[in-house]
């Protein structure tokens, strides 16, 4: 009898010593300089804000407040975001909201890989530094403007001035990356005088930055703000939990108690979560602060899988923006007989597959293929139509795909996807993971109504995706 | 001055000793590579200090850093692999044990997966799921089909426990 936790660890007991953890606090501040580094002239103004913020709070005793049967006045402020979403924020004069100076936060997210893309941070903010270091690169931006990298006392940011806003990227892990970004960064300032970002070639998208969607006061992550909503691509994560209550909106909300005395809560209602920093503004922000929410675009697509299953999937369009669909064939009598992963998305052959090839059932070509990287993972590759489709068969002998390729068949369907056609005694399985794989989700069909699964742990807009399955 | 000035780090510290090596090694299974692991994982806690409230409250911190720790490790992959191979170095893997470090990483990578986030880091099958972003049931089947794989390779004829 082997016991796996007790055999594995052995090699938990011989990992490395943790480094110091003071090493680690130096490399969390680090990351947090580089971040704010561009910020420190606007954390002035921040700091100013919040001591009149005090003072107006001091100011408002009860003996001098006027009593009106009008109805209270309120502060509006209107912002496009980024990625086009809108936010309505509302309340008291009190709170100062009209005062404060706006930006955001967002990233450019590649679509590599597929199944998780990677993203560039960068902060929209008014009023950017210039460049204080010596200049080491100047991209073109898609949009006809300049990326300008320079080097700064933590390494290296990069700025694009528009005519009212200018975009900071604060450091890049690698330096090539600078062009690529340029090249997809497409951006336009709104008739409402925002600045939007389209990235211009598919699965390229906006996405959640390190920092807060949008910032009233400041422009860096915690203390230099006055007040934070993070969107609904993050809800509800972060959301005050039960034990960290400490009280309630007028709407019924739990009110959470954050660090440096923030108070922060969720609405329910605009799925937007919301930090008020200031602790003498806290207690009228709880009681008076509404958010309204929009969002971008939402796309509704009808999808079918590999089985022949069709799916109505009502989403933001960067969602959908990269499907992929997986199922699990497996063959009686293969040894080791398990299920082969099959995944097929709308790409190109990689030019890298150029190993011994072996004919299908329907005549297609599939052709020995190693994905490159951690994976390494031993596959077997084609295309049918728009379609690439990869069979996971890990290490097996030559007379083994041989026979995979004999049995395996598949064809586009009218509304352009792919429906597998397997010959017996090849046939499909479960075990192939989620059938429908989107940008950060996947769909479980096992359960009525089909579930969506956010594959992301910071959270996503789960709940803006609505499934139905169709039934033939 | 505390760990990190403007973080509030309150249980960070034992936190992450307690775990350090734990997530280290689950990276090292899925990952095999060493070096790149220790800076992936260092990177993992860095970040998971600098956004400790929000990271503590979370339902696995551990499973958050082991995640962010991978995806450092798939950028970082992705463009070793435009330039050269992926270089591959176990280090640090004791003799006695290479038998079973070669069949665990021998698994497949979504089964690698599983087997160090549920037996060398320690997560709940539900932890998983919600880490990995894949059903319940799916880290049953694949837990299932991966200790079917070792109890094949390793001791064909006992149970694995």
């Amino acid at each position: 009898m082997i016991d796996l936790e007790d055999a594995l660890s052995a090699f938990v007991e011989r990992a490395p010593e943790p480094p110091d953890v003071t090493t680690v606090a130096r490399r969390a501040r680090q990351r947090r300089w580089r971040r704010r580094v561009a910020a420190l002239t606007a954390a002035a103004v921040v700091v100013a804000a919040g001591i009149a913020g005090t003072v107006v709070g001091l100011g408002s005793s009860p003996g001098t407040r006027h009593v009106s049967v009008a109805a209270p006045p309120v502060d509006s402020v209107h912002v496009t975001l980024v990625d086009g979403s809108q936010l309505d924020i509302t309340g008291p004069p009190s709170l100062g909201l009209t005062k404060l100076p706006i930006s955001f936060t967002a990233s450019l997210v590649t679509p590599y890989p597929p199944e998780t893309g990677s993203g560039h941070t960068f902060a929209v903010e008014r009023d950017a530094p210039n460049e204080t270091g010596a200049i080491v690169g100047r991209y073109p931006t898609h949009d006809g403007h300049e990326l300008v990298a320079y080097t700064t006392q933590y390494g290296v940011d990069a700025v694009v001035h528009y005519d009212d806003w200018s975009l900071v990227v604060a450091w890049s892990h690698d330096p090539t990356d600078w062009a690529m970004f340029a090249s997809e960064l497409n951006a336009k300032e709104t008739a409402d005088g925002f600045l939007v970002v389209e990235p211009v070639d598919p699965g390229w998208h906006v996405g959640i930055g390190d920092g807060p969607d949008v910032q009233l006061g400041g422009n860096s992550y915690d203390r230099a703000a006055t007040y934070s909503f993070f969107g609904p691509h993050r809800y509800p994560a972060g959301c005050p939990t039960a034990a960290a209550t400490i009280g309630q909106t007028p709407q019924g909300w739990g009110v959470g108690n954050g660090y440096v005395q923030s108070h922060y809560w969720c609405d329910a209602d605009a799925h937007v979560r919301i930090v008020a920093w200031d602790p003498a503004l806290a207690d009228a922000a709880e009681q008076g602060l509404r958010v309204a929410y929009r969002d971008p675009s939402h796309n509704v697509d009808r999808v079918t899988t590999l089985n022949g299953d069709s799916y109505e999937i009502s989403a933001p369009s960067w969602v959908l923006d990269q499907l992929a669909l997986q199922a699990g064939l497996s063959v009686d009598g293969l040894d080791p007989a398990k299920a082969l992963p099959v995944n097929a998305q709308r790409a190109t052959l990689p030019s890298a597959a150029t190993g011994p090839s072996y004919a299908t059932a329907d005549g297609h070509q599939l052709s020995s293929y190693v994905e490159p990287g951690e994976c390494a993972c031993a596959e077997l590759v084609g295309t049918y139509g728009d379609w690439l489709v990869k069979i996971e068969v890990d290490t097996m002998p030559d007379a083994q795909l041989t026979q995979i390729a004999s049995l395996f068949a598949a064809h586009e369907t009218a509304d352009g996807f792919l429906v597998l056609d397997p010959v017996a005694p090849m046939h499909l399985t479960s075990g192939g993971g989620s059938p429908v794989v989107l940008d950060h989700f996947d769909l479980d069909t096992l359960v009525d109504p089909p579930q969506v699964i956010d594959r992301d742990p910071t959270g996503h807009p789960a709940a803006q995706i609505e499934v139905r399955r169709i039934t033939p | 001055m505390g760990l990190c000035s403007t973080v509030d780090a309150d249980g960070f510290e034992d936190w992450y000793r307690e775990h350090y090596r734990r997530v280290f090694t689950s990276v090292l299974v899925v990952s095999g590579n060493h070096a790149a692991t220790a800076e992936a994982v260092d990177e993992a806690f860095a970040r998971a200090l600098e956004r400790w409230p929000r990271v503590r409250a979370m339902d696995s911190p551990l499973g958050w850093t082991f995640t962010v720790a991978r995806n450092l490790l798939r950028r970082g992959a992705r463009r070793s692999a435009r330039e050269r191979s992926v270089e591959i170095v176990v280090g640090s893997v004791p003799e006695v044990d290479v038998a079973l470090w070669d069949t665990v990483r021998s698994l497949p990578k979504r089964e690698r997966e599983l087997v160090a986030l549920r037996y060398v880091a320690g997560l709940t099958e539900p932890e998983i799921a919600a880490t990995l972003g894949i059903a319940p049931g799916t880290v049953a089947r694949g837990l299932h089909d991966a200790r079917a794989h070792l109890h094949k390779m390793l001791a064909p004829e006992e149970d694995l426990a």
